[in-house]
């Protein structure tokens, strides 16, 4: 019990080492890809290649002047960007990165928290993420910020609502709310029955409601700068401008694996039974494979940014609620009448 | 059962039909469906096996249940037409009010039917719910508004303290099933978890402050004066009713085994209401006020028949709520075409009314009567059923209190027959339409007929 | 499936301190080193310049508020899907055609506020 707990403690710490370099560099990732988009080089002055662009952003943020407006509240202003990074970083605890490894006769599974109910766990997190938003425009006493907090929330619950019930296909399939359990269900034809071919409707529903979730173009009305500023941020300044950014970042990684996870078989590879390995390496290269993955749809979300234009705010609603929902029932009843006609 | 299923899809069928502009088929359509469901209990009079089938223990349409379940359909049937304003006020949404009026009526029928005490809660909160909305319907008008607030925030604590208290009941019994709870206090009857008591106690508390009983009958004044009039009918009939049952209905089957605690507790709960809702009712200069009051001291007498508990008291309390029902409606039809054509609810808006409108006094003076309990009236029989079921359990004490009380009752019952007959009014007259005729007519008839063979219902048991 | 035991959370407790850790640090850090000059003027909200009228927190369009109302229901709803969908299997049919009708209710429930025009955002 001891050693697990203790390669837990060290587990998480890697994980979140690297959940916060990747979002670190999915900053520098998102002005190289942009700058590819539309032809131009992006940053290439810190370091070769631009690489240390993102250090010098950070060091920037923590040099600048921080400021309060003195008719905001104060403990709620500081609370809004804290609650909106917290909630970011406790989702990744229940991701698993890798099957496991066999060390001296004991098993370490590479989860944080291996527990049967991690979708739910996931959702709640995420559904708390509004509250960061909400609670710093709301802070701000200011008109921009407010609506902007007003948006985002009620954008997140138009979509959770569709999300949610996207998954409900999933669950049905697997039986379980575990995410390990959902992966493995996945681990058919040799490592190639993801749920994207089983559920194509879910995916494309749980992808668009994650771009929302997230706040990401072409669903980022909240910080919608043509018409709000900075959104919910207009009067945030240093690290606290520097959280909401950052859990930005932190909140596309962490879709970015519940997406891999749920319809693209998670660390499941094409092959992984054929290979002549042992189960330590194969387990290393399907945590590999899944990084690949991750980092696969942290590139679809920054492409989809400079591609797709931004929803009117009607457009966006009469999506989540006359589109998605409607369609995510139907999949639901088309999912459950196939399950029973088939007995599968 | 089947009367409940029914009534549910009656009520999306009509809430749908709102989104066509014929808006008198909407009354037509909530009154078919009120009938077709009064058909459906009187055909599980005869076939009582098809709910034990389908319901899993949570329901049960009994004989009495059937009862209770007819005179909240009766009581709605001959409401309906009454809310005719309804259909012509282009400020007012009929589809969605009558929807959610069968739906609350769905909520009231499982107050009769429950056997099980989750059954109970969900049947009382449907009502409840669809209470605080029909309160505040007039959105404009700011003294509704303050009603449905003062009424949801009130009703909303009163059913946490009930769902506190059948948490309590399931810690002690371990079921939220009337049996098994009623076997429970039969078998530990001399080793009872104080729980049980506690959870009692305020399951109790919660329910008689639905009923409008003192000393939790504060907010009915306010609520029944800010709410529309056909909604203060509406409510003061059906909550009655339902709730009563349900009470009697509890006691009866689960709680008899420790029938000393409760009845001390009712007893002086009736003897509070009495006093309480008949001296504030003399007091009063608004005819929709003193019916507020007059309903608290209704539930003073009908609480005396459910805490005298005796063989007689079903049907004293199915009686008594069938009459004390068909003379409200009565009350509140005058009190909507007076109120509506003087715009005040005062005792002076119906000063000189006989001179106008003949009918219309004779028969407030009918209901006025039988809400007093003079002879030849529903009401009448409707006490005597009361005070003879207390009799044979020789509660002398509550019904010398509550004769006295019915005494002070004849007071301000006769203030607004002498109102209509003996003073001058400024001659306006009050018309009545087809509709209000005929209920009338219908409400004044069988206040008469109940009255004076009581046998006619009385004998159903 | 397999049953959670309680320390099978504990591993949430270490990072949930990692994140509040990592928070609170960036947070003093950044009050530390940042320079700080007030202003009366400085400190006003920034509403592009131009001096702010009234307070912010203004009354905001009805419809934010029945969308939030409308979550409420419908997420209960959803939430009574999930045991559902993970004994699917075991509910068969009969389970099945029970959630049809719930889902009807809900969907008529649905149709309803679309007709009544509340998702409608001028």
């Amino acid at each position: 019990m001891e050693s697990v707990l203790i390669f837990k403690a060290i587990f998480i710490l890697v994980v979140f080492g690297i959940t916060l370099l990747t979002a670190t560099y999915s900053t520098l990732a998102e002005r190289k890809v942009a700058g590819f988009l539309q032809d131009r080089l992006g940053p290439d002055r810190a370091g070769p290649y631009g690489l240390l662009q993102p250090l010098a952003d950070a060091v920037k943020m923590f040099f600048k002047e921080e400021f309060i407006p003195s008719s905001a509240n104060k403990w709620l202003f500081i609370a809004g960007p804290s609650l909106a990074m917290l909630t970011a970083l406790m989702t990744s605890a229940v991701v698993p990165f890798g099957d496991s490894i066999i060390w001296d006769g004991q098993e370490f599974k590479l989860q944080g928290m291996e527990i049967n109910i991690g979708i739910l766990y996931v959702f709640g997190i995420v559904s708390l993420g509004v509250y960061g938003i909400m609670v710093g425009g709301w802070a701000s006493n200011n008109k921009f910020s407010l609506l902007g907090a007003i948006r985002a929330a009620s954008q997140n619950i138009s979509y959770e609502l569709a999300m949610g019930l996207s998954i409900i296909a999933i669950m049905m399939m697997t039986g379980s709310l575990d995410l390990n359990a959902v992966v493995k269900g996945q681990a058919g034809f040799h490592g190639m029955a993801w749920n994207v071919f089983y559920q194509p409707l879910a995916c494309i529903i749980f992808i668009v409601c994650a771009f929302a979730e997230c706040n990401r173009t072409p669903f980022d009305l909240p910080e919608c700068e043509t018409e709000l500023v900075g959104g919910y941020h207009t009067e945030y300044s240093s690290m606290k401008l520097g959280l909401y950014l950052f859990s930005e970042y932190t909140n596309m990684f962490v879709s970015s694996a519940v997406i891999s996870i749920l319809f693209f078989g998670g660390y499941n590879f094409p092959g992984q039974d054929l290979l002549p390995f042992s189960h330590n390496v194969i387990t290393i290269i399907g945590a590999a494979v899944f990084f690949g993955k991750i980092l696969f749809f942290i590139f679809f979300f920054m492409w989809v940014r400079w591609t797709l234009p931004r929803f009117r705010y009607d457009q966006l609603m009469g999506l989540g609620w006359k589109s998605l929902l409607p369609l995510a029932i139907v999949n639901v009843m088309i999912t459950g009448a196939v399950i029973l006609l088939t007995g599968k | 059962m089947l009367a409940i299923s029914a009534l549910s899809v009656f009520g999306i069928i009509v809430l749908f039909l709102g989104f066509s502009n014929n808006k008198s088929a909407l009354m037509l359509a909530a009154m078919l469906s009120l009938l077709a469901t009064f058909g459906l209990a009187l055909y599980e009079w005869q076939h009582p096996e098809i709910t034990p089938a389908v319901a899993a223990g949570m329901m049960s349409f009994d004989n009495l249940s059937i009862l209770f379940t007819a005179v909240l359909l009766v009581t709605g049937i001959l409401l309906l037409p009454l809310s005719e304003r309804f259909l012509v006020d282009p400020k007012a949404q009929p589809a969605e009010y009558y929807a959610i009026l069968l739906f609350s009526m769905v909520g009231a029928i499982m107050m009769v039917t429950f056997d099980n005490l989750i059954m109970l809660f969900l049947g009382l909160e449907i009502l409840s719910i669809s209470l605080y909305v029909l309160t505040g319907s007039d959105k404009r008008n700011l003294l509704a508004n303050e009603a449905a607030l003062k009424y949801f925030l009130m009703g909303a604590f009163a059913t946490g303290v009930l769902l506190y208290g059948v948490a309590m009941l399931y810690g002690a019994a371990g079921s939220f099933s009337l049996s098994d709870i009623a076997l429970y206090v039969q078998d530990n009857h001399d080793n009872l978890s104080p729980m049980l008591y506690i959870g009692l106690f305020m399951m109790l508390v919660g329910m008689l402050f639905k009923l409008s009983v003192a000393p939790f009958h504060w907010w009915t004044a306010d609520v029944y004066t800010g709410a529309p009039n056909f909604f203060t009918a509406y409510m003061s009939t059906i909550v009655k009713t339902a709730g009563f049952a349900a009470l009697y209905k509890i006691l009866s089957v689960s709680f008899v085994g420790v029938y000393d605690y409760w009845f001390l507790m009712l007893a002086i709960c009736a003897v509070l209401t009495l006093c309480i809702g008949n001296l504030t009712a003399t007091a009063q200069q608004s005819f929709k006020r003193m019916m507020a009051y007059s309903g608290v001291s209704h539930a003073g007498y009908m609480l005396i028949a459910v805490a005298s508990f005796s063989d007689k008291t079903p049907e004293a309390i199915f009686f008594y709520s069938l009459a004390y029902s068909i003379a409200t409606i009565t009350a509140f039809a005058a009190l909507m075409r007076v109120a509506d054509t003087k715009g005040s609810a005062d005792f002076a808006a119906f000063y000189g009314l006989a001179k106008t409108n003949p009918f219309l006094s004779f028969a407030l003076t009918v209901s006025m009567l039988s809400l007093a309990g003079i002879p030849l009236t529903a009401g009448f029989m409707g006490k005597l059923f009361v005070f003879m079921s207390a009799l044979e359990q020789g509660h002398v004490a509550l019904v010398v209190a509550a004769v006295l009380m019915s005494a002070v009752g004849v007071y301000y019952y006769l203030r607004v027959v002498i109102a209509m007959y003996m003073r001058e009014g400024n001659g306006v007259a009050v018309t009545l339409s087809p509709r209000f005729r005929v209920v009338l007519i219908a409400t004044t008839v069988l206040t008469i007929l109940l009255g004076v063979v009581p046998s006619l219902v009385a004998g159903a048991l | 499936m397999q049953v959670s035991s309680p320390q099978d959370y504990l591993p949430i407790i270490i990072q949930f301190a990692l994140a509040l850790g990592f928070v609170v640090l960036s947070m003093i850090a950044s009050h530390a080193i940042g320079p700080k000059r007030k202003a009366k003027i400085k400190d006003e909200q920034w509403e592009c310049g131009i001096e702010s009228v009234g307070d912010a927190r203004a009354p905001i369009s009805i419809k934010y508020f029945l969308v939030a109302i409308l979550f409420v229901l419908f997420d209960v709803e959803v939430i009574f899907m999930y045991p559902w969908a993970v004994n699917f299997r075991y509910l068969g049919w009969i389970g099945f055609v029970e959630m049809v009708i719930f889902m009807g209710f809900l969907l008529t429930g649905y149709f309803y506020i679309i007709k009544k025009g509340v998702l409608n955002w001028e």
